[in-house]
């Protein structure tokens, strides 16, 4: 069902999102000095072929911060469009990184295009809050998008949780935890009242991860 | 597929009762000019789940369009059928 898909080592469609990487990277480690905690043996397994990665939102970086994360795999992050009008809009839509989406008016076209990238094998990293929660690191409500996402497209769900950096030098620490496979523990179209469900333990799946991550 | 508008307003119905158990008397009483999102109480990731179903039901595809250009049964009906013409 999810085939691993070997990711092209080269790709002149991700030319530009492999350059960031690659002259982003020394800068990055330096400043950020990542460290990465998985809750279980099954979490620690690298994440191969396609995938859903939700995450907490704190901030503008935490696409950059994903990135450093999960390092050994390219992403595509879910925006709103908005953003794509921002200064950073162009370069990110350049680097191809970025799948917009019409918050108010959300439409099947933008839908397909996740379900479509998440079928190809690629990684597509989403915040289920759908904006930046906050400042105090509070998580907001989680919507249920995301699992349609993983139903339709039959990939898995990886939660991930930044942690807050109260500084600009903090080091960034990360937890991730088990991948929640939607399709295999609740078939191919479950019911409304499945769906929010499914949902609310995603976010209690966040909530762990939050309090694991005040231990490291 | 020949299909008229009172069919494809009964299969609409049919998937979201077997999508929403709990308002089945709610969704019994479904007419074109029921509203999705205020009479039916369906939100964005529900109507896109019935857009999911209504493709394979009628082994359609939706072009490109917004959730929120759907306001009634009707208008979800009207677009089912100019897709199966």
């Amino acid at each position: 069902m999810n085939k691993p898909k070997k990711a092209k080592l080269f790709s002149l469609r991700c030319l530009l999102m492999d350059i960031m990487r690659l002259f982003g990277a020394l800068p990055g480690l330096i400043w950020l000095r990542p460290k990465i905690c998985c809750t279980s043996k099954k979490a620690k397994r690298r994440i191969r072929g396609g995938a859903l990665v939700i995450s907490n939102h704190n901030g503008f970086l935490d696409p950059a911060f994903s990135m450093f994360v999960i390092w050994y795999r390219r992403q595509y992050f879910v925006c709103h469009k908005e953003f794509l009008e921002t200064k950073a809009g162009p370069f990110m839509r350049a680097a191809g990184a970025c799948i917009p989406i019409d918050a108010k008016n959300f439409n099947i076209g933008s839908f397909r295009q996740i379900t479509d990238s998440l079928k190809e094998g690629k990684l597509v990293v989403l915040f289920p809050e759908g904006h930046i929660n906050d400042g105090s690191g509070k998580m907001g409500e989680f919507k249920s998008g995301m699992v349609l996402i993983s139903m339709q497209s039959k990939r898995p769900i990886v939660p991930m949780y930044l942690k807050p950096r109260p500084h600009w030098y903090s080091r960034l620490k990360a937890v991730i935890g088990e991948p929640v496979d939607i399709t295999e523990l609740y078939g191919d179209m479950p019911a409304f009242s499945k769906i929010e469900e499914i949902t609310k333990l995603l976010r209690q799946r966040e909530e762990f991860l939050e309090e694991y991550a005040k231990t490291i | 597929m020949a299909v008229n508008r009172s069919d494809i307003i009964e299969k609409l119905k049919e998937i979201l009762v077997s999508a929403d158990e709990s308002n089945r008397s709610k969704l019994a009483g479904i007419t074109e000019q029921s509203d999705l999102f205020t009479d039916l109480g369906l939100n964005s990731v529900n109507m896109l789940y019935m857009v999911i179903a209504t493709e394979e039901v009628f082994n359609i595809r939706f072009d490109d369009v917004g959730m929120n250009e759907f306001r009634t049964v009707g208008d979800v009906a009207s677009y089912i059928e100019g897709k199966l013409k």
